[in-house]
């Protein structure tokens, strides 16, 4: 009996020798590289957040890039120069995101000129949420106190196309006291042409919480975009495979993203 | 090409004394172990004071033709006592040699040479090292669990991808291009426990050699190492039981006669119980959770007369891990029959059959609304092998060897409505090779090992062949019928190892070989992960083509006590596989069309310093090198330093008998860090911080180093009931070692970043209890 308690106690002790601890990395500085967040949403103008990057440790924000000239323009020949409204921030005024249009955005800073394309496909409609009690996912126990719930966003995924979802869910979050955004993404390879039901955040709710959830259809280049940033935001840590910067469908040189889509959303209330 | 080929041979062959002339004969049989009759592989018999000798097969068998006469033959093996025989040889006669440890009297007409057991490591010629498995107990190890994939980790040029891994990178090589053969057929996952133990039971397993370089022309299909182990054939005259309770894992092995002296049979086992004990303490918290492994060895062998012997062996093992409604579960079968056969005592034969299995397989959720994700490689393979013992100067290998390749990609099966399956069919290929060989003893002092292997590998169907675009787009689909060819690659891979006696004691090495590497190995991580997938060369995958040359001097000194070797090498890899940013290893079933193309090189040197005094014996390595990989795709198209890439690796290893009873060990290593990409500057998206990379790989993680000891008490060795306790300390001074390093925002203060260094094994002391009887 006392050999077994040993024994125990070893075999805990393996699992628990692990260890974390803070150490100092130097690292190099790299030149400042222009940084696009830009969107265009259907029935919306386009916006477009230009930044800079900035040193790893330093605990300020990124510096905005205000001296850009940006050209959002369609296939059919339409278009108009973005106007800057402060802090890098530009946004259109007159084209309005179609369903089925590709646009180009097209911005100079200095002579230095980069471009990305990205076309607006068909929306996919949510048809609801459903949600999934937290305890019951990993059999039993849980948390104590109210039940908590994941929630789900259903939608019937077209058959005919290969589609990919960007899955945008903000909510009230009491711990951060504020309102957050979640990002996931999807897409219909394991459900294509069936009706589907897709994880929306790691966040869990109870009874009368309340989320609004938008459902994008993005493009692959943006979906590439998403899922790449998803992999460097996980981190070089344990086990993976070396960090890389996601892939652009920007021209060489700049970092970020021109998505347009088109999307559904929904507010849904905790039952 | 054939034709110069043969007289190149021939005239090699003439130069060697071809003819069997009149005044000769033979001596052949089997060198084995006295006590157990196990037969000896690569052990020595040496005319005394010259260099005409043989070596056993890998059967044991060996065959020396010389003059009629007397003779002192010396027969010498790595961990036993050598012996002197002394042979009045008037005709062709058979004889078999027996070896013993030392603990026993040998027959009469033996005279006890020079002691050799106590000799961990051994050099076996250019490149190739044999490992004495026996010894390995002392050594400390890994959680008490000792593990031959781990210690050979103290030798130059080999070392772990990440630490208490039995990924092994050898002479910067990636896991996947070591060639591991289990009784000749192929280990696809070496590992348990996601890499922190190996497949092997050491109770198991009698022989183990491993070539790094001249790899010899039998060998082909993995482009850096080849390590050939062995398993025991079984105790031949008598039964016995032997285990041992660790941590970890106990053991259990059954051995016996079947037929006294004619055949004889292993049972091995080995099985963990860490998940009941920890459900003991703590069942609230670990009640739900799965956490095991187990490994089952078999072998039986039969002799039909003086000239036929089959053996049959087979392994099984199989990793479990679950909690709640997640399960994962992975192994690998393996099975092989063997037909010996000597036709007269110069030509041995040898007829092989094997098959091998890897799976894993995920499942997630409740039956009735769960899925599952598996995948895996089997394989099927035929192999004719001959043995020509033509005389002491030449001896001739060749073969001809076929397998089947059948690979399952990923797949999912679903019962949830919500998520269709996702069949993907398998793929096929058959992957084949015809080699000769050929063992020269120029004069006394120049010997060559030379030959040259055929590789060919045809991918087949049945199955839907896809033609891609630059943007990985299909652009054609064809449909192959079963069999049917798709796309055909073959090289020829020359091999060579010369070796030059400078001065008695001095010897001058030169190895170079080429190897085509037609499997590949997609991995996403630095722990040998069980869903790492195996896929074949295709249309769309090119085979990966490795050249290495080296040369190397060795030099022995005080009479053998101390001997040193230093050993430069310089490979240069093509065809290296990496795939996309963003590209997935599971469920991908267009994960050809993302694969890269690079090409890869290391270069380094070796230096490997044992010795002997007294009932110390100890050794030290040391390895300067540098790997680095080039693809058009990453970091730019510039070169950057491999993720395994060591400029400096040591290790001091020494052990210390006291009376026959007590062993005391110690080993220490230090190695540098793994090459790491770490960000340069930061930016945001969509309100998160990410990292901008500018360089692959272009940091460090902090150099490793660690102290392990361990002491071996045994009982008093009685005839009957044999045991032995090992305490070993697992990183004696509790050097927290980086395994990973990663960059996160400070808890208290979110405009802050860390770097958060994890380190996975402090100080370990363990206990393990071996018996036999």
């Amino acid at each position: 009996m006392n050999f077994n308690i040993i024994i125990s106690l070893l075999a805990l002790y393996i699992l628990t020798t692990s260890c974390e601890k803070i150490i100092d990395v130097d690292l190099n500085e790299a030149n400042p590289a222009p940084v696009f967040e830009a969107i265009l949403e259907n029935d919306s103008t386009c916006v477009v957040t230009a930044s800079l990057t900035s040193s790893y440790y330093d605990n300020s924000t990124s510096p905005a890039i205000t001296n850009a000239t940006m050209t959002i323009s369609d296939q059919l020949g339409n278009s108009e120069t973005l106007s800057h409204e402060g802090d890098g921030v530009y946004r259109g005024s007159s084209i309005l995101g179609i369903i089925g249009n590709t646009y180009t955005l097209d911005i100079n800073i200095d002579g230095e000129l980069y471009s990305a394309s990205s076309t607006i496909l068909p929306t996919t409609s949510i048809d609801s949420c459903s949600i999934q009690d937290r305890g019951s996912l990993f059999g039993g126990g849980g948390a104590p106190g109210p039940p908590q719930y994941f929630v789900y966003v259903n939608y019937t995924d077209p058959g005919n196309l290969t589609n990919f979802y960007a899955i945008q869910t903000t909510y009230y979050d009491s711990v951060e006291v504020g309102y957050t955004t979640d990002y996931r993404i999807a897409d219909d390879e394991l459900s294509n042409g069936i009706s589907t039901r897709s994880f929306t955040t790691f966040n869990s709710f109870k009874q009368g919480d309340t989320l609004r959830i938008e459902l994008a259809s993005i493009d692959p280049a943006t979906h590439l975009y998403f899922k790449t940033l998803q992999d460097a935001l996980a981190g070089g840590g344990f086990a993976s495979a070396a960090p890389a910067n996601p892939t652009t469908n920007f021209s060489e040189g700049a970092l970020g993203y021109f998505g347009a889509w088109s999307k559904d959303e929904i507010e849904f209330i905790i039952p | 090409m054939k034709i110069w080929l043969t007289l190149i041979l021939c005239s090699l062959i003439g130069f060697g004394q071809l003819s069997a002339q009149e005044g000769k004969a033979t001596l052949s049989g089997y060198v084995k172990d006295a006590d157990s009759g196990e037969e000896l592989i690569g052990a020595t018999i040496i005319v005394d004071s010259t260099s005409i000798g043989a070596a056993t097969n890998i059967y044991g068998f060996y065959s020396l033709t010389l003059d009629k006469g007397k003779y002192r033959l010396i027969v010498s093996y790595i961990g036993y006592e050598a012996q002197v025989i002394e042979i009045d040889l008037q005709e062709s006669e058979t004889l078999v040699l027996e070896l013993g440890t030392g603990s026993k009297d040998m027959d009469e007409i033996v005279v006890k040479a020079e002691k050799d057991d106590d000799v961990m490591m051994q050099d076996a010629g250019v490149g190739t090292t044999k490992i004495n498995i026996k010894k390995l107990e002392t050594l400390p190890v890994f959680f008490g669990e000792k593990d031959i994939l781990k210690s050979i980790q103290l030798l130059p040029g080999i070392s772990a991808a990440s630490e208490g891994s039995t990924g092994l990178t050898v002479r910067g090589g990636k896991p996947d291009q070591n060639l591991i053969l289990l009784d000749e057929a192929v280990v696809y996952n070496p590992s348990h426990f996601l890499g922190f133990f190996s497949v092997f039971n050491s109770d198991a397993l009698k022989d183990l050699t491993i070539y790094k370089g001249g790899i010899p022309a039998q060998y082909g299909g993995r482009a850096s190492s080849v390590l050939d182990i062995y398993m025991k054939n079984g105790n031949k005259k008598r039964f016995s039981l032997s285990g041992g309770l660790g941590l970890i894992s106990s053991r259990l092995t059954f051995e016996g006669p079947i037929v006294k002296d004619k055949g004889s049979f292993i049972i091995s086992g080995r099985a963990t119980y860490l998940d009941l004990l920890l459900k003991v303490v703590d069942n609230e918290r670990f009640g739900e959770l799965a956490l095991g492994f187990w490994d089952l060895n078999l072998k039986a062998n039969y002799s039909f007369g003086k000239n036929d012997r089959i053996f049959i062996s087979g392994y099984a093992g199989r990793d479990n891990f679950g909690f709640g409604n997640f399960g994962l579960n992975y192994g690998n079968y393996t099975a092989t029959v063997r037909w010996n056969h000597t036709f007269n005592e110069k030509l041995f034969a040898n007829t092989s059959f094997f098959f091998s299995d890897y799976y894993y397989g995920y499942n997630i959720g409740r039956s009735g609304d769960d899925f599952t994700i598996e995948a895996g490689i089997r394989d099927f393979a035929l192999k004719q092998d001959y043995s020509y013992y033509l005389n002491p100067k030449n001896t001739i290998r060749f073969g001809v060897n076929a397998t089947y390749h059948e690979f399952q990609p990923s797949q999912l099966r679903s019962s949830n409505d919500n998520i269709n399956s996702l069949i993907a069919d398998k793929t096929q290929a058959i992957e084949s090779g015809l080699y000769i060989g050929h063992e020269i003893q120029f004069t006394d002092k120049f010997k060559a090992v030379y030959g040259l292997r055929v590789s060919l590998f045809n991918q087949v169907g049945a199955g839907d062949i896809y033609t891609y675009d630059e943007s990985n787009n299909v652009t054609d689909t064809t449909t192959y019928k079963v069999m049917e060819n798709i796309q055909t690659y073959w090289g020829l891979e020359p091999r060579l190892a010369l070796t030059y006696q400078l001065l008695p004691t001095t010897s001058l090495e030169l190895g170079y070989h080429r190897i085509h590497q037609y499997l590949h190995l997609l991995s996403n991580s630095t722990a040998a992960a069980p869903n790492d997938v195996w896929i074949p060369s295709t249309n769309n995958v090119k085979p990966q083509i490795a050249d290495q040359i080296s040369l190397g001097v060795k030099q022995s000194l005080f009479n053998d006590q101390l001997n040193i070797g230093l050993e430069g090498y310089y490979k240069y890899l093509q065809n290296q596989v990496d795939y996309e940013n963003g590209a997935d290893i599971l469920l991908n079933t267009r994960i050809e069309s993302q694969i890269l193309n690079g090409v890869g090189w290391s270069y380094g040197a070796e230096l490997f310093i044992q010795g002997k005094i007294g009932d110390f014996n100890g050794w030290i390595s040391y390895t300067l090198s540098r790997t680095a990989y080039q693809f058009a795709e990453i970091n730019r198209g510039k070169p950057y330093a491999a993720r395994q890439d060591r400029t400096h690796d040591i290790a001091i290893v020494g052990t210390y008998e006291l009376k026959k009873r007590w062993v005391f060990s110690l080993s220490w290593i230090y190695q540098t860090g793994n090459a790491v990409t770490f960000p340069s500057a930061k930016y945001e998206i969509n309100g998160q911080k990410v990292s901008y990379f500018t360089e692959r790989n272009g940091y460090r993680i902090p150099a490793a180093h660690r102290l392990d000891v361990a002491v071996t008490f045994k009982n008093k060795p009685t005839k009957k009931f044999q045991s032995s306790f090992t305490l070993g300390i697992y990183n004696v001074y509790n050097q927290y070692n980086p395994f990973s390093i990663d960059f996160r925002q400070n808890e208290t203060d979110p405009t802050r970043t860390d770097a958060v260094q994890l380190s996975l094994f402090g100080i370990v002391p363990t206990i393990t209890w071996n018996f036999s009887f």
